[in-house]
């Protein structure tokens, strides 16, 4: 039986008004052979937490968590983790802000095929404010782990690298996924514009927009919105965006 | 939204510090015998210099999230950070990082997680030394800050507003201050007007009197003109009070009022709280 394709998607990130790309302290991660996807936002004020949330987001689609063994994952991605070394790094600031280490949200999801009907399921973790938006037509059927504009805040739970800073609980969900959705990743300057948006036709547009992005494997309309929020929110804006595809024709 | 633009090197945000050093500022704190004001004040400039580094700071140096300056008023008037008032005043924050005055081994003590405590080596960067000699010439030194400020919101129009602290023990020896703290809250950027916020260091035993919101509660005069230079706290420092579990009510004015030591670090905690924490 040959193996079916992956799922077409997409990512796009932009960074903070002012601040070269790699600056960015988003970051997004795929594993399209195993459906995984990931999405990060290190904490601007944590100390290479760019690099962090890269390195926690590629853990996740490396080899997702459980909730049952996610203090074990943590642990080991923990270990993995080699932070480059800072220009300057006998600088007393240096050295104080490694102690205090780094701090990124998370939010991930794992997409599988169903083995007895057409379809998928997923599941996924989230630490923090960084979210998954499942839509489906025009609305959102799902947003996790926030699910409104209005619960955004300023000080998110998020994934320490130091062994020394607990970590807060993370979040898990799981789902069907119906032909045709949109999952987008977003971290939470994407995630509390799309859910803020206050009609049905201004959603309507940017998940059209999103769609058409997948389809042509060219984010052009996904960087412009991302560059539209930054002009008003002066964040790293970044986006996954996965397609679920339509049925083959003998399964209509 | 006022007082919502976001910090960033092309829009850096001012925080400017007026530290009364009279000789008063030698005695000590009211039933704190071997601590001086000047010396307690000073470690809590430093402290507050060293966490604008440290929530400035990234792998590939210091960036100029902030400017920040500090004008002490007491035998002279003279700009605490080195430089010259008042061009010269505020200091780009990699400056300070770069170059503290000296950085000083001290102890900390912090719980062993088994109900002691154990004494912990700290690097402490001094920026700003203790002083305390001559009289409060509190009017010059907002009449030099308010020219700092005009020089800061002409060079970044559209930056946060700038923050001015006055940290003092006493009242004004040159004068009736209120006429310039007023120049200083009515010049401003496209986000607000410029923040004027007073501390009084206790001079009597008792607690200290926080973020009030109406000046029939002051007994006295001068606590009264200390009130009304004060501005409002904008939204985001009125919550980050409300969240620190101070009784705030609307129109909470930055003020304190018979400030001890811990009165002093939360006074300067909510008055810099301009951007979210670990964003």
């Amino acid at each position: 039986m040959p193996t079916p394709p992956p799922l077409p998607w997409i990512s796009a990130s932009v960074p903070k008004i002012g601040h070269a790309p790699a600056e960015n302290e988003d970051a997004t991660a795929a594993f399209p052979a195993k459906m995984r996807f990931a999405a990060a936002d290190g904490a601007t004020e944590g100390w290479q937490s760019g690099g962090w949330a890269r390195h926690v987001a590629t853990a996740y689609v490396r080899r997702p968590p459980a909730p049952a063994d996610f203090p074990d994952w943590l642990a080991a991605v923990r270990r993995d983790w080699k932070p480059p070394a800072a220009r300057g790094a006998t600088a007393w600031y240096a050295e104080a802000k490694s102690e205090q280490g780094s701090f990124t949200t998370l939010v991930g999801v794992e997409i599988r095929r169903l083995e007895t009907t057409p379809g998928f399921a997923w599941k996924a973790v989230a630490v923090g404010d960084s979210c998954l938006l499942v839509a489906r037509g025009g609305r959102f059927e799902v947003a996790f782990p926030l699910s409104a504009a209005a619960d955004f805040g300023s000080r998110p739970a998020l994934v320490p690298s130091s062994p020394e800073v607990r970590c807060p609980e993370p979040e898990w969900l799981a789902g069907r996924a119906e032909p045709g959705d949109l999952l987008l990743l977003a971290t939470d300057a994407v995630a509390r514009h799309l859910l803020g948006l206050n009609t049905p036709a201004a959603l309507a547009a940017v998940l059209s927009a999103a769609r058409d992005d997948v389809a042509s494997g060219r984010p052009d309309q996904l960087i412009k919105l991302l560059l539209s929020l930054n002009n008003v929110l002066n964040d790293d804006a970044s986006v996954v965006a996965v397609r679920v595809p339509d049925p083959p024709e003998s399964h209509r | 939204m006022p007082y919502s633009a976001p910090i960033s090197r092309a829009n850096p945000a001012c925080i400017l510090l007026l530290i009364d050093q009279s000789r008063s500022m030698a005695e000590p704190f009211v039933g704190m015998a071997d601590q001086t004001k000047a010396g307690m004040v000073a470690d809590a400039v430093n402290r507050l210099l060293q966490n604008l580094v440290l929530r400035s700071a990234k792998a590939d140096g210091v960036r100029d999230y902030f400017q920040v300056g500090v004008i002490g008023y007491g035998r002279t008037i003279k700009a605490g950070l080195g430089g010259t008032i008042p061009h010269e005043l505020l200091v780009p924050i990699s400056r300070l990082g770069d170059h503290p005055l000296r950085i000083e081994n001290r102890k900390k003590l912090t719980p062993d997680g088994a109900g002691g405590v154990i004494e912990q080596a700290i690097k402490f960067p001094v920026w700003f030394d203790p002083e305390a000699n001559g009289s409060t010439p509190m009017c010059e030194a907002f009449a030099a800050a308010a020219l700092a400020v005009k020089g800061f919101v002409d060079t970044y129009p559209n930056a946060f507003p700038p923050i001015v602290l006055n940290l003092t023990d006493g009242k004004p020896s040159d004068g009736n201050p209120q006429t310039n703290a007023r120049a200083i809250r009515n010049m401003g950027t496209s986000d607000g007007s410029a923040l004027v916020f007073n501390l009084l260091l206790s001079s009597r035993p008792g607690m200290s009197v926080y973020f009030i919101s109406d000046e029939g509660l002051l007994a006295d005069t001068y606590g009264r003109m200390l009130f009304r230079m004060s501005s409002e706290l904008p939204p985001r420092m009125f919550d980050a009070a409300r969240a620190e579990g101070f009784e705030v009510t609307p129109k909470a004015r930055g003020v304190v009022f018979n400030a001890d030591p811990t009165a002093v670090v939360r006074f300067l905690d909510i008055g810099t709280r301009i951007a979210p924490a670990v964003r």
